[in-house]
């Protein structure tokens, strides 16, 4: 495993720490300020969606702002759906940054999340 | 099964006795498998039913394939332009004809044995065909009815059921303020979302027409967004209105027939709408009444038994599909008019991604309000759901704002926070249990 892909692995097991941990302001820092959160939403069963501005996404958020929108939700603790522990599984952690000038639309890291939401008991 | 309600009677579910302000449901129309057996029975498999959106099967071949109730069913665009719907089996061994959810093609072979269909649903191949076969003995067979009403695509397995528009009745001029957002006709945006819900079909019917719980449900998401914006953080998302949510707006609930029901709430800050780029057009092709229910009132509409046509923060088609009594599937899509400027598009996407969807800010909210809503369902100690505020308001026909539409609810009240279109909606659902 290259360096970076060692960096890249850590930094995607760090944030699902903070997130288990309800560290969120350290959760926020991991972000820059205009840090875009893209879930695209499927197409078709083969592809994803691929143009935010003019697709539908499952979430897509253009900056930071949209995290810190998450944190506030969660520590109200008037969201009915907040109120559940959170399973969180990651996946295909990746460094895209020596493709980059190929793959010029995509993003520089890319991971799979896959968290679910189960209720306490 | 020796102990389901169905045995006992469907018509003791229902308590309606609305002269004595008392409309009631036993909780076990939730729960209850062998009830839920009739309602697929007399219900999905006997009334029109949505299927899909004409622009998803815009060209010769386009098909879409979705469900009546449970049976799958495809819609394909035919070669004269015309649509045709047919049961989605393959006439051999019932394998599913479309490789995909949505796609092309001009005809259909069987992935399992090789069998072929023309788009029109004529068998045209069969594998190492045996001598003599009179393939037209296999063409697919096709609905009983299917029928679009501006766009929208209506599919039903009863010959005998009357024709769309009937069937609409009241539900058109609601429908028809969608259609009225383009001159060019209303499209798909591509994405969607499915999700399956632990709960019973008729608590997303009654959730996605409930003003009552907007104020509770969905009070962070208003707050959420309060402070999004007390930072400036709005940029191309645009405010959203806090104050509606919040209450003390007008509203109104409707009955309309057929089991269908609409609730509407007034917009705080219409102009920050993707819609409001048009209101000079629509104010010059529509009337005075159109233009400020399409501007100002954000609409929820159901449209029995299987589809929601929502204009609130953001345009959205929510379809179910009944898997069984205690859980179900929910397909949503972006509607959107066509041609709208590009800021407006993104605008409306960003609305909808924030609100609605699994991973948005108020939908899941209220799908865990649903789930735990089936949970309780099982407190048969305490057997009845309560479907009595605004029992004494009842207005029967329109109310001023309906008046100015000119659409003509059998009941309704000035008041979201009010139950009384759901009487219609359990109304319907016995009388379609009670028949044959």
């Amino acid at each position: 495993m290259s360096d970076l892909q060692q960096e890249v692995t850590n930094l995607i097991y760090r944030e699902s720490t903070l997130l288990d941990r309800r560290e969120w302001d350290d959760w926020i820092d991991l972000y820059t300020e205009d840090a875009i959160y893209w879930v695209p939403s499927w197409a078709n069963e083969e592809e994803t969606t691929d143009d935010p501005e003019l697709n539908l996404n499952l979430i897509y958020l253009r900056n930071r702002g949209g995290l810190e929108d998450r944190v506030f939700r969660i520590e109200s603790r008037d969201s009915y759906a907040s109120c559940r522990s959170t399973v969180r599984f990651t996946s295909s952690a990746m460094s895209l940054s020596r493709a980059k000038t190929a793959m010029r639309s995509k993003p520089p890291q890319t991971a799979s999340f896959i968290p679910t939401a189960r209720k306490a008991g | 099964m020796d102990g389901s309600i169905v045995k006992k009677g469907v018509s003791a579910l229902v308590d309606d006795r609305i002269d004595e302000g008392m409309f009631r449901v036993d909780r076990s129309v939730y729960t209850d498998e062998a009830l839920f057996e009739q309602e697929i029975h007399k219900i999905f498999e006997k009334c029109w039913v949505f299927l899909c959106h004409e622009n998803q099967v815009e060209k010769h071949g386009d098909y879409f394939w979705t469900e009546i109730g449970r049976q799958p069913v495809y819609v394909h665009r035919q070669e004269d332009g015309s649509l045709k719907c047919f049961i989605n089996a393959c006439s051999h061994r019932a394998a599913i004809l479309t490789p995909f959810r949505r796609g092309n093609a001009k005809t259909l072979t069987c992935r399992f044995h090789g069998w072929s269909y023309k788009c029109d649903g004529g068998c045209i191949g069969i594998k190492n065909e045996e001598p003599d076969t009179d393939k037209s003995t296999f063409d697919l067979r096709e609905i009983a009815r299917l029928e679009s009403y501006k766009g929208f695509v209506f599919g039903s397995l009863n010959p005998d059921v009357s024709s769309l528009e009937d069937w609409l009745g009241e539900a058109k001029p609601w429908i028809d303020l969608m259609v009225a957002q383009s001159t060019e006709g209303l499209e798909v945006v591509p994405g969607s979302s499915t999700y399956t819900i632990d709960g019973n079909w008729k608590f997303q019917a009654e959730n996605s027409v409930d003003g009552y719980h907007v104020s509770t449900v969905h009070r962070v998401f208003a707050h959420t967004i309060a402070a999004r914006e007390s930072k400036g953080e709005y940029t191309g998302i645009k405010k959203t209105e806090a104050g509606r949510i919040g209450g003390g707006v007008p509203t109104g609930c409707y009955d309309l027939g057929n089991g269908h029901m609409a609730v509407w709430a007034q917009h705080t800050t219409p102009e920050v709408r993707p819609i409001w780029e048009q209101k000079e057009r629509l104010e010059r092709d529509l009337t005075p009444a159109q233009v400020e229910w399409i501007l100002t009132k954000g609409r929820n509409l159901y449209i029995f038994p299987n589809v929601m046509l929502m204009d609130n923060p953001s345009t959205q088609i929510r379809v179910m599909k009944p898997l069984s009594a205690e859980r179900m599937d929910v397909t949503v899509y972006c509607i959107a008019p066509k041609g709208e400027s590009a800021t407006a598009r993104a605008g409306r996407l960003r609305k909808f991604e924030d609100f609605y969807l699994t991973a948005g800010m108020a939908t899941s909210d209220d799908l865990a309000a649903l789930e735990d809503t089936q949970e309780g369902s099982l407190a048969t100690g305490a057997k009845w759901n309560e479907f009595t505020r605004g029992i004494d308001s009842i207005i029967y026909g329109p109310d001023k704002a309906a008046a100015e539409l000119g659409f003509n609810p059998p009941a309704c009240t000035e008041n979201w926070d009010h139950e009384v279109h759901y009487h219609g909606f359990y109304r319907q659902w016995l009388k379609m249990l009670e028949e044959n």
